[in-house]
């Protein structure tokens, strides 16, 4: 077996002579195991691409080139939609082939976590004479991590079963790969997204689960772990088998204690403000006991056994309930004595989350796009908000036509760059797992409300809106408008106090102020 | 308020002293909750780490408290130098490892460690600028900063900075925030937590970034609040062009008339309060207010135009344009205005020699050239202003470059360059509380180890929260079952050998 050692150029062309001492050769075997085989299963090594195997038989003071018919990989998971070509071994001028767009060869890429092999099979016997040998040449012209990806070390094994030969001669082979070419390219042609989709691995691709010595992964200590779920829990059923449907099913089963306790308690609180449990994200020891404990146990068995799990039909009780309805007047008594309201002697009153600020704005001035489903759009954005980073190809072009005002929902997430106006109102930005937003109060939200361009277009359209408001009888021509525009925008008609400065503000500054001030009502921004 | 609109003071007072009585209180999930959080001290015994309290009235959540103990410093400007200036090439004279030059670097540096980039056995690269001694001091420099240079005599440098990251975006994060990982709170969020801001019609914590259209690597998570409550965050400004994201009114609404709307929606909010008695509705009708006045303000102190010439020519700065000359000469002004923490972060340091652009001996000459004047010039602008002498100016990188001359994956590269380097980097501090004309810590001979005093970044993270007034220990916040703290969970130390 030979070993890399020192520094090794880009695009290097690794040379092997083999001493034969075979009298006929039908297969060599590449193999390429890792340094650590143990621990790679579980820490993976550096990996590398070989995009070309070369082969010369050397002997009688000559070299004649060996025409490899086929190369059989040891597995599937490295070459998809590139097969028939490496199983071609496809020939191309030259020994360093240009730098390519997919991937294709004998490769362990990104990592090596287990001896990764090829068989390369000459297109007949190879007849050997004493003292004969053999030029390997592996091409190495692909990179992984911006780093040359060549072979670390490499054992060459020899076989003179005459199976390898028949099998490389069989019409039937070529037929295979031939029909395997075409579905590949048909497989090509078909549209699809460029978000990969998760699958189970193959089970011999699988890797152990060790466990990790103080949570280190450095560290790994065996043996083998099985999968399970923790002993405080319902076991997992004796007979199925351990995997994903199997969790999946145990989540959902009637003894199961927390899963509906845990959902219930999260429509609770997107619509009090609170849980009834507050810690949404945390029902052990380290949270808070529930407010209301045999509300919420009534609530779990109701929602799991009489409402089957429907979330609308869970959420329609809830606020059909004559808690949920109570009006959100307090007193400062009643504030005295449960600040925080976790009695429910009134109504919720909490801002608007991110999202629902927007909506709201664009639904009152009637720009929404209901459309649903798709992918994610990018609404207007003011330039350097975005920061185009070295190693991100991805830019922000701020939609345009239907595409900016889409639900919000449906903006575009980064990161390091998530769209401004979320934030500012608290939305989550994914760094950090956030079972629970804590709304702010802040001077930035103001200017988004009211100097965000989508506000101001929100705005303009509410304002036409307010102008084609039909006529109530009984009401002047200015009130009915400013009436409509309250409604559209807080589901209720205005007080004559209000009244009062909205027409005001119509008659000094016209009817875009005023469709701007009904957006930024606290009432406007508080459910 | 001089300008018309009759907003109601007196209402809005009588509404607030309500109110007071009641701020810990109402609104789950509002304001109030979190500084409850705050209070919660009965919830674990006092001690050692008994969290501060930091309660405020949530009108006003960036009002200025009082430090733990006397403060040396009131302020920070940190100036970051994204991608990791070589410090080989800067502050730390190799002259035996300028001898090696060229020749294969001994095993032991590169066995069975963990590079960035390289791979195999490279060659040692020397300095490749020349070193003289500067000042009174007798500080160590290279050539590249001509204009740092006049104020050496001002400046601790720490030689012997180290760090356990050595890819960007986590070291980055652990520099600012003190984990490699998203997540936890900055150093100007704690500060803002902490202290609050001296002028609440400006954010308080605020980040200017230079060169290009990049940002740093880690991005916007390097000044935000994590656990903290969001007020906290850094608000990123732009030098040219809106300086804060919508602070300017739409092209068809003047202030005059923006002035109009925020009577009316006080009018209303304060019926609302009337009607309904929610706190928040208080808060919001004072944050309103603000934003009408950051409007003006935060103009006003991003506006260079305004500078003399003399000025803007001492730093190199050009009004209508966005360049780290630009941004100390902004930050100098946002000192002036009580702005409590000051980020700036030039970009294009990773000189591995990989593109021309970050080979040593050509991104890295660019790099200086575009911030060894303007740095020398806030330096001297703060000093002149009497603004030092109470300002903490920090400037640095992530980590350090490698003594070896890279070959990224064991091949030869087209320009010259030198891989990450956690093991040791410098870093130098100017201002109130701290020893000036100093170097402190040592590297070995060949610019590989550290030899004498290393600091940890939270040793460094526990210093300036020491300048600031505070123990680094007390100033913490209850998540996630631990009182989370900027220097983390293992100890860290003041390194008071700095201090003045």
């Amino acid at each position: 077996m030979a070993e890399q050692t020192g520094t090794v150029p880009m695009n290097s062309v690794f040379e092997f002579t083999v001493a034969a001492d075979l009298p006929q050769l039908t297969a060599l075997r590449l193999e390429v195991p890792p340094a650590d085989p143990v621990k790679a299963r579980h820490s993976p090594e550096k990996g590398f691409v070989a995009n070309r195997i070369d082969a010369w038989l050397v002997q009688d003071g000559k070299a004649e080139k060996i025409v490899l018919r086929l190369l059989a990989p040891d597995s599937l998971a490295d070459v998809e939609g590139n097969l028939a070509r490496m199983l071609r071994n496809a020939e191309k001028p030259g020994p360093v082939m240009p730098r390519l767009v997919e991937n294709s060869g004998f490769m362990a890429d990104p990592v090596l976590f287990r001896t990764k092999w090829v068989v390369a099979v000459p297109v007949a016997p190879l007849k050997l004479q004493p003292g004969a040998s053999l030029k390997l040449q592996l091409t190495h012209s692909e990179l992984i991590n911006a780093a040359s990806s060549s072979v670390p070390r490499l054992r060459i094994s020899a076989s003179n079963d005459p199976r390898w030969t028949a099998l490389a001669q069989s019409p039937a082979l070529e037929q295979q790969l031939t029909r395997l070419e075409q579905i590949e390219r048909r497989l090509k042609e078909i549209p699809s997204v460029k978000l990969p989709v998760m699958l189970e691995q193959a089970h011999y691709e699988r890797r152990p689960t060790l466990e990790f010595e103080r949570g280190s992964f450095l560290t790994q200590i065996g043996p083998d772990l099985p999968a399970d779920t923790p002993s405080l829990f319902p076991k997992l059923p004796a007979h199925a088998p351990r995997n994903r449907l199997t969790l999946a099913r145990w989540f959902f089963a009637p003894d199961q204690p927390l899963t509906a306790r845990v959902a219930v308690n999260r429509s609770w609180e997107e619509l009090f403000g609170t849980g009834l449990v507050e810690t949404l994200e945390d029902f052990g020891s380290a949270g808070e006991l529930p407010s209301h404990p045999e509300l919420l146990d009534w609530l779990a068995l109701h929602f799991q056994n009489d409402l089957h799990w429907n979330m609308k039909a869970l959420m329609r009780e809830i606020v059909t309930s004559a808690t949920y309805r109570q009006s959100g007047r307090t007193t400062p008594a009643l504030r005295e004595k449960d600040p925080r309201n976790r009695l429910l002697a009134h109504g919720p009153q909490q801002r608007l989350t991110a999202e629902m600020v927007r909506d709201q704005a664009l639904q009152a001035g009637g720009l929404l796009n209901p459309k649903m489903g798709g992918p994610p759009v990018m609404p207007e954005q003011p330039d350097g908000v975005w920061n185009v980073e070295a190693n991100n190809p991805e830019r922000w072009t701020n939609g345009t036509g239907a595409d900016r005002y889409r639900r919000s929902v449906y903006t575009f997430i980064k990161r390091t760059a998530t769209y401004p106006s979320f934030v500012t109102f608290d939305a989550a930005d994914r760094q950090l797992s956030t079972p629970r937003r804590i709304p702010t109060n802040t001077p930035l939200q103001a200017l988004v409300t009211l100097n965000d361009p989508v506000y101001h277009q929100a705005a303009e359209a509410l304002a036409a809106r307010m102008a084609k408001a039909p006529q109530a009888p009984g009401r002047d021509a200015v009130e009915n408008k400013l009436n409509f525009g309250a409604r559209l925008v807080l589901s209720r008609d205005i007080s004559a106090a209000e009244m009062a400065p909205l027409r005001k503000l119509y008659q000094s500054a016209g009817p875009v102020a005023v469709a701007s001030a009904l957006l930024n009502l606290d009432a406007a921004l508080t459910r | 308020m001089a300008e018309g609109g009759k907003f109601d003071h007196l209402g809005l007072m009588n509404i607030q002293a309500d109110t007071r009585r009641h701020f810990l209180g109402w609104g789950a999930g509002g304001l109030g909750a979190f500084f409850l959080n705050s209070t919660m001290a009965g919830a674990a015994p006092a001690g050692e780490n008994a969290p501060l309290d930091f309660t405020r009235d949530p009108a006003t959540p960036l009002s200025v408290l009082p430090p733990q103990f006397a403060a040396k410093v009131k302020r920070v400007i940190y100036l970051h130098m994204g991608g990791a200036p070589s410090q080989l090439e800067l502050f730390d004279y190799k002259p035996v490892l300028a001898r090696f030059h060229g020749h294969d670097c001994p095993e032991s540096f590169v066995k069975g460690k963990r590079l960035a980039f390289i791979q195999g056995i490279p060659k040692l690269l020397g300095p490749m600028f020349p070193f003289h001694r500067a000042g009174k001091s007798g500080t160590w420099i290279s050539d590249r900063l001509p204009h740092l240079e006049k104020s050496i005599d001002d400046l601790c440098v720490i030689k012997s900075m180290k760090t356990d990251q050595f890819n960007h975006a986590p070291a980055q994060l652990l520099v600012h925030t003190g984990d490699p990982r998203t997540g936890h709170a900055s150093l100007g969020s704690w500060v803002t937590y902490g202290l609050g801001s001296e002028n609440q019609n400006l954010p308080g914590f605020i980040v200017l970034i230079s060169n290009g259209g990049t940002t740093a690597n880690a991005g916007k998570p390097l000044w935000g609040s994590g656990f903290l409550p969001s007020v906290y965050q850094g608000v990123a400004c732009r030098s040219a062009g809106e300086p804060v994201l919508y602070l300017d009114n739409p092209k068809s609404v003047s202030r005059a008339e923006r002035r109009k709307v925020l009577d009316a929606v006080d009018e209303i909010n304060q019926q609302t309060y009337r009607t309904f008695g929610n706190p928040e509705t208080v808060t919001r009708i004072a944050q309103y207010e603000m934003a009408f006045r950051m409007q003006l303000e935060a103009s006003d102190a991003m506006d260079i135009h305004r500078e003399p010439a003399a000025v803007l020519e001492r730093y190199g700065a050009e009004p209508g344009k966005t360049s780290y000359a630009n941004n100390c000469l902004v930050a100098r002004r946002l000192a002036e205005r009580g702005v409590r923490y000051i980020q700036l972060y030039h970009w294009g340091w990773d000189s591995h020699g990989t593109p021309v652009d970050k080979g040593l001996n050509v991104g890295l000459v660019g790099r200086c050239r575009e911030t060894d004047q303007p740095t020398a010039a806030l330096l001297a602008d703060l000093k002149a202003r009497g603004l030092l002498e109470d300002t903490l100016v920090i400037w640095g990188g992530e980590f350090g470059r490698t003594p070896m001359w890279e070959n990224r994956g064991g091949q030869e590269m087209e320009f010259i360059g030198r891989d990450h380097h956690p093991n040791c980097f410098s870093l130098w501090l100017a201002g109130g509380g701290i020893k000036r004309g100093i170097s402190y810590g040592e590297t070995d001979e060949m610019g590989y180890e550290i030899a004498r005093n290393p600091v940890e970044v939270r040793d460094l993270h526990a210093t300036i929260l020491y300048l600031l007034g505070f123990d680094y220990r007390r100033l913490n916040y209850p998540y996630q079952g631990l009182d989370q703290k900027l220097t983390g969970v293992k100890p860290a130390r003041i390194v008071s050998e700095i201090l003045a």
